[in-house]
């Protein structure tokens, strides 16, 4: 952001009044006291003064701060770039950031000098990195410029300041093929229907009707009689991501420190999300918080953008409104993959909600591990356990609705559980 | 998104900003010993408190060269000098001229290390460029040197002291007219 060209008030340094009251003082010594080595040592320091008032600034000087990029990923470089313009020469641009508490100078490297040319705009580079995930200013940046061979400076000028975005860092996450119910006929999972597909179920007799292509030569040979091989039918899923941002439990370190249960649930969504859609599947997301910003189900790049950026804007916040109508636009064959710390019984009686809905529900625990209230007291410790322990029994009364609990552990989490809810969904069911 | 930096570069970058704070103290510091040991001729009682008074200052510049301790190390340092050397003979004209040379690139050395934050990354270009602007005070520190070292003590002619006088007036009145005359 750049801000328009300004003449700076010039303000003597410390250098500037040392270089008069010595200088002047030495001549006087040496006038009053007879002394020609007083004026040889003045001689240097008022040459060097002269010459540099000579040189002093006065044109306009401007400053503007840009990014290398307005997007980053956590734990991610990105460099600030303050431009400084001036009309004149100047010894010394000296540029610094304020501290930012996710948004760290790299290698604490906060302030950065460097010599600017007279109508030559330096560029002076400082790099930080980001290590929290959502969207937050960088700058402004202060400028100090000194001139006049160190003898004049500017008050401190300010930058103006510019957004970024950090994404949240997308841990590498695998789910086996199995979802529960295909919403299409075609797509990258493996129904448990025999049709049109790639993967091989069996090999069997002719049946009329038989696709030529399928007629297996070898078996059929061995056998006397025409053999087919059958394949399993392709289907694709929708999966809605629900997270329940009532409470974020824990103080966030950033990506190298402890993460809280919204940073976890951040990142599992997102890395969630990535997965499903890398695979052709449709993903939809469903911020409790920020219900009214429900993101539809949608497919392909372009969409985990969209979902990335509805991400950014998680906070705790215990807002209510549009919730129901958001979860009454869920598709009934969707796979609701729930993210919570389960602190609150709001996020129970959601999950309840949608499981009675007939939505085939995931809950993913994101507590963080090692998660511990600060202590008050020496009962804390034990009044932690105890809700722990009531947590636990929440989590059971849950699985007798069908939701299984899981924790998040990054890749592989979610493959036993989706299992297991694929074959609970084949199996017979009486209706009532 | 954004380009990913391999951190060697950054950390190479820190090493030699750390450097050039590093070398910005030390000349100051060698400076100043240079001053003390030049001026450092007889180690009388009073004398030797000033000169370790002025030691103490010279680190202080060195910790601070932004403050006010430069000067404060310059006036003892100064103080010294005129102690050591209020004898009936003029100090030997190399012995100015390396004691003028020492208290300038004190002076100087403070001023630009005073500029730059003590934990900035200083570009070598603003090192250079400024140690360029030095040359022409240096390179007149002999010529004055030799001078003032063919001079005998002058008479006490009042005329010449006022003439003095008024040459030195304007002489410490010339920076702060530019400084006037700029505004």
């Amino acid at each position: 952001m750049t801000r328009p060209a300004e003449h700076p008030r010039w303000l003597p340094t410390q250098a500037l009044r040392r270089a008069v009251a010595v200088g002047g003082a030495l001549l006087l010594i040496a006038v009053l006291f007879r002394r020609p080595d007083s004026v040889v040592v003045a001689t240097p320091v008022l040459v060097a003064t002269a010459l540099g008032l000579l040189r002093a600034p006065r044109g306009a000087v401007s400053v503007a701060l840009r990014t290398s990029a307005s997007s980053m990923l956590e734990g991610q470089l990105m460099t600030v770039s303050v431009d400084v313009s001036s009309d004149d020469d100047l010894d010394v641009a000296t540029v610094a950031l304020p501290p930012a508490r996710f948004l760290p100078p790299w290698q604490a490297r906060r302030a950065r000098s460097a010599a600017v040319a007279a109508s030559r705009p330096a560029s002076i580079d400082l790099d930080v990195r980001s290590v929290r995930w959502g969207r937050r200013p960088v700058g402004p940046a202060t400028v100090r410029l000194t001139g006049a061979d160190c003898l004049l400076h500017t008050p401190v000028l300010h930058t103006g300041a510019v957004s970024s975005t950090t994404l949240p860092l997308r841990d590498g996450f695998e789910a086996v093929d199995a979802v529960p119910r295909a919403e299409g006929l075609v797509g990258p999972h493996r129904s448990r229907r025999v049709g049109d597909g790639t993967d091989v179920a069996g090999v069997r007799p002719f049946q009329l009707g038989d696709r030529l292509h399928r007629i297996n030569w070898a078996v059929s040979l061995r056998a006397g009689g025409l053999h087919v091989t059958s394949t399993y039918s392709d289907r694709d899923t929708e999966v809605v991501i629900v997270i329940d941002s009532s409470s974020d439990f824990g103080v966030s370190g950033g990506i190298d420190g402890d993460p809280t249960s919204l940073d976890l649930a951040v990142r599992a969504a997102a890395s969630i999300a990535e997965h499903y859609l890398r695979h052709g599947d449709r993903v939809g997301l469903l911020d409790l918080g920020q219900a009214v910003r429900r993101v539809p189900s949608g497919a392909g790049r372009a969409h985990l953008v969209r979902l990335l950026d509805v991400l950014l804007d998680v906070t705790a916040t215990q807002r209510s409104i549009g919730i129901r109508a958001a979860i009454a636009g869920i598709a009934p064959n969707a796979l609701v993959l729930m993210l919570s710390p389960l602190v609150t019984d709001a996020a129970s009686s959601r999950a309840i909600e949608l499981a009675l809905g007939g939505h085939t529900v995931l809950l993913i625990d994101t507590l963080p591990p090692g998660a511990r209230p600060p202590g008050r007291s020496e009962w804390t410790d034990l009044a932690w356990r105890l809700w722990l322990l009531e947590r636990d029994v929440d989590a059971g009364r849950l699985a007798e609705f069908g939701i299984p609990v899981v924790r998040w552990e990054g890749a592989g989490t979610l493959d036993q559980v989706l299992r297991d809810v694929s074959r609970a969904a084949g199996a017979p069911r009486a209706r009532r | 998104m954004s380009a990913i930096r391999t951190g060697q570069d950054t950390v190479l970058a820190a090493a030699r900003a750390a450097l050039v704070h590093w070398m910005l103290r030390g000349s100051i510091i060698a400076a100043g010993g240079v001053a003390l040991l030049v001026t450092a001729a007889s180690w009388s009682g009073p004398v030797v408190v000033l000169l370790a008074l002025g030691a103490l200052l010279v680190v202080a510049a060195a910790v601070a060269p932004g403050d006010a301790a430069p000067a404060a190390a310059i006036v003892v340092l100064l103080a010294a000098w005129f102690a050591v050397r209020h004898g009936a003979h003029t100090p030997a004209a190399w012995r100015t001229a390396v004691y003028a040379l020492a208290l300038y690139l004190l002076h100087a050395m403070s001023a630009f290390a005073g500029a730059v934050p003590a934990g900035a990354d200083v570009d070598a270009g603003a090192v250079v460029r400024w140690g360029r602007r030095q040359i022409a005070p240096v390179a007149v520190i002999p010529v004055v040197a030799l001078a003032a070292g063919g001079l005998r003590r002058v008479g006490g002619s009042l005329t010449l002291v006022l003439l003095g006088l008024a040459a030195a007036a304007v002489l410490a009145a010339l920076p702060v007219l530019l400084l006037r005359g700029r505004r």
